[in-house]
């Protein structure tokens, strides 16, 4: 039996990271650390909202010419730099959908959805499967985002607001309040 | 935007079908067209910039053409360029042989060559594909002396710049190269390995250059190429734990994503698991069904152990685990082990090693007249001090003969005068000499073989004379070398 998950950075290892994107700025070759490390996380979050591996693939390409061509404008906050990582693939998604050259895909697991549903604490379930996932599709993007976070992606909320630009606390109140959406969504199916 | 798709229990991929995709050439590729249109591009600028360069670079030579000691090369930087190049020896049987180390990079390291050059390594210093590497590396070093040193490995030792085909002269060169698990390594920008080098010669006038993948040379004008006499220090070879035996996995499993600049060690392993020590602790299967916030992993108190931190926001677990592998990924992990073993084991030779070598190098030292040469060797391949020569002295159109006076053909002409450490390189028949000299001369022939001539050949040519037939005595590549080694006296 497998268990998976993402770590968290500790000062040290930001700062260090710190170093190698000032390197980076400097010699564009070197973004390749930077890449190396992060491509897989990276590649797990498009994969997450899209339909293929080929678009998935395609997409985090895009992402990470983006983040080279941007990396000047990154500011050290302090934050990983994985964050910031995740804001340019979420804005790259974002522009793709919109210019509908992509499908937004939700891909979650029957175990995560019944886990949602005792979230919304709608007790018609497992019946009421197809009333969640009719919800969700009625959600706009950024309380879809954060439910996908939360519940098909296990991030905690430090991570989802690290993500989204939000402090922890928020991400919270966010995340309770699209879920408090979602609820009503599948009381009205 | 459409209403999203939703996939429920879409089949998941592995790490290794994502890492396929990975490919940062092409994002560098694509990165390069989407910020340097053709207006701003290299091509354009550093043509422009050529143009410029080389009007200077002419108006400068016609006004002032310098002397051999003042030519300093017009070369580029080196920080962008690959320098560890593939040379092509003439003969691969003769090519010249490396000294090899195995040094432990976690810690600094002092090191002697048999040849007595000093190779202070700090620890942490090398890098496979920008990622620092850890523990045991592989470190090849040679160093070349000799025209005929120059002339085996063929490494290139002319250059032409504004017309003009000058040849170096070497005061001491040598190739530095690293491996680990057969990668060839490179070192990390902000650090240095320190050389102090015995000098084949003397002088203050050699400046200090690398060569690049390609064959170009680049000059170094801020490193420091004087002589050095310090006093022989100790050697300083730090300690190393021998690899740990991969582990198959047999219980309790966890799957980390970890990252590979705090685990080094662990970077040349694919499909690792974390496998939960049960001889120390007892496992409680229930904690795979817990929603974990955060897993991190640490390094343990033991080189086999890890330590694995599973947290939510009320609770914290602490286990202990070693690195296991499955399947095909256990036999690649076992082949990486056998190779580190081996390096291991020539590690542990190397250290008894040590103390006969400090002799070598006092003796080598003194052989080098007292004349060391100093540099910070900022990446590795092949470093030269060198000074370039104008060609000067009579020219010749030149033809070779057997002794039945048969047309010998051939390629390049190499050409030695012995009152300098240079390797002059000849085409197209025509060469030029200093009759003053003490000249020794070869060609590789078509049919592999070196037919050479001594310096009494040089002393018979008519001093007005234009052109001249050499004759040559041809011998196996092998015995023609020792020949040249006791004519140029190297």
């Amino acid at each position: 039996m497998i268990s998976t998950h993402k770590y968290h950075a500790t000062r040290e290892q930001i700062q260090a990271e710190e170093v190698q994107i000032k390197a980076a700025i400097k010699d564009p070759k070197r973004f390749a650390t930077i890449y190396e490390k992060y491509y897989l996380q990276i590649f797990k979050y498009v994969y997450q909202r899209v339909n293929s591996e080929e678009d998935a693939a395609d997409i985090t390409s895009q992402v990470f010419v983006k983040a080279m061509v941007n990396l000047k404008k990154y500011q050290f906050r302090g934050l990983p730099f994985s964050s910031w990582l995740y804001r340019v693939a979420q804005n790259e998604l974002n522009q793709l959908f919109r210019k509908n050259k992509y499908k937004r895909t939700i891909n979650a697991k029957t175990e995560q959805l019944h886990e949602l549903i005792e979230e919304t604490e709608d007790d018609r379930y497992p019946e009421q499967m197809q009333q969640v996932t009719k919800a969700m599709r009625a959600l706009n993007p950024n309380d879809m985002e954060l439910i996908e976070m939360r519940f098909f992606e296990q991030r905690s909320f430090k991570e989802i607001g690290e993500i989204a630009d939000m402090t922890e606390n928020n991400a919270k109140v966010k995340t309770f309040r699209a879920l408090q959406k979602l609820k009503r969504l599948i009381a009205k199916k | 935007m459409e209403t999203p798709k939703i996939n429920i229990d879409r089949e998941e991929l592995s790490d290794e079908q994502m890492l396929k995709h990975k490919d940062f050439d092409q994002v560098f590729q694509t990165y390069g067209k989407v910020t340097n249109p053709f207006y701003q591009s290299f091509k354009f600028w550093g043509g422009l910039a050529g143009i410029t360069i080389m009007a200077t670079i002419v108006t400068l030579y016609f006004s002032n053409k310098p002397s051999n000691a003042e030519v300093t090369i017009a070369t580029n930087d080196t920080s962008a360029v690959s320098t560890q190049i593939a040379l092509t020896p003439p003969f691969e049987t003769l090519d010249l042989p490396y000294e090899v180390f195995v040094i432990n990079t976690s810690a600094d390291t002092l090191l002697f060559t048999a040849d007595g050059t000093q190779l202070e390594i700090p620890g942490e210093i090398f890098a496979y594909n920008n990622v620092p590497v850890t523990n045991l590396v592989q470190l090849k070093y040679r160093q070349f002396n000799t025209p005929l040193d120059f002339f085996l490995s063929n490494i290139p030792m002319t250059y032409d710049s504004a017309g003009t085909n000058y040849t170096f002269e070497s005061a001491g060169m040598i190739e530095l190269l690293a491996y680990q698990n057969k990668n060839k390594l490179e070192l990390i920008s902000n650090k240095a390995i320190e050389v102090q080098m015995p000098s084949p010669i003397e002088g203050t006038d050699f400046n200090l250059y690398q060569l690049d993948d390609q064959g170009n040379w680049h000059y170094h004008p801020n490193d420091h190429a004087e002589a050095n006499n310090d006093d022989v220090q100790q050697p300083v070879v730090p300690p190393v734990d021998a690899p740990v035996k991969p582990i198959k996995a047999s219980g309790h499993i966890f799957n980390v994503e970890f990252d590979s600049l705090q685990f080094p060690e662990l970077m040349a392993y694919k499909g690792v698991f974390f496998e939960v020590d049960e001889t120390e602790q007892a496992f409680d299967p229930d904690l795979y069904n817990i929603s974990w916030h955060a897993m991190e992993l640490q390094h343990a108190e033991t080189a086999k152990h890890y330590l694995l931190l599973l947290s939510r926001p009320d609770t914290t677990v602490k286990l202990q685990v070693y690195p296991v592998y499955e399947g095909a990924s256990y036999n690649k992990a076992m082949e990486i082990y056998n190779e580190q073993y081996r390096a291991y084991e020539v590690y542990q030779q190397q250290v008894e090693q040590r103390s006969d070598a400090i002799s070598a190098t006092q003796q080598h030292v003194q052989a080098a007249f007292g004349n060391m040469r100093t540099f910070s060797s900022t990446s590795l391949g092949i470093w030269n001090f060198d000074r370039p020569l104008a060609p000067k002295g009579q020219k010749l159109e030149v033809q070779f003969v057997d002794n039945h006076g048969n047309t010998i053909p051939h390629t390049t002409i190499y050409m030695v005068d012995k009152q300098r450490n240079a390797l002059f390189t000849f085409n197209d028949n025509k060469i030029q000499y200093k009759p003053t000299s003490e000249n020794v001369l070869w060609i590789i022939t078509t049919n592999g073989e070196i037919a050479f001539c001594s310096p009494e050949a040089f002393k018979s040519i008519p001093s007005k004379s234009k052109q001249h037939t050499f004759t040559m005595v041809l011998m196996s590549p092998n015995m023609a070398t020792n020949n040249l080694k006791h004519l140029i006296g190297a």
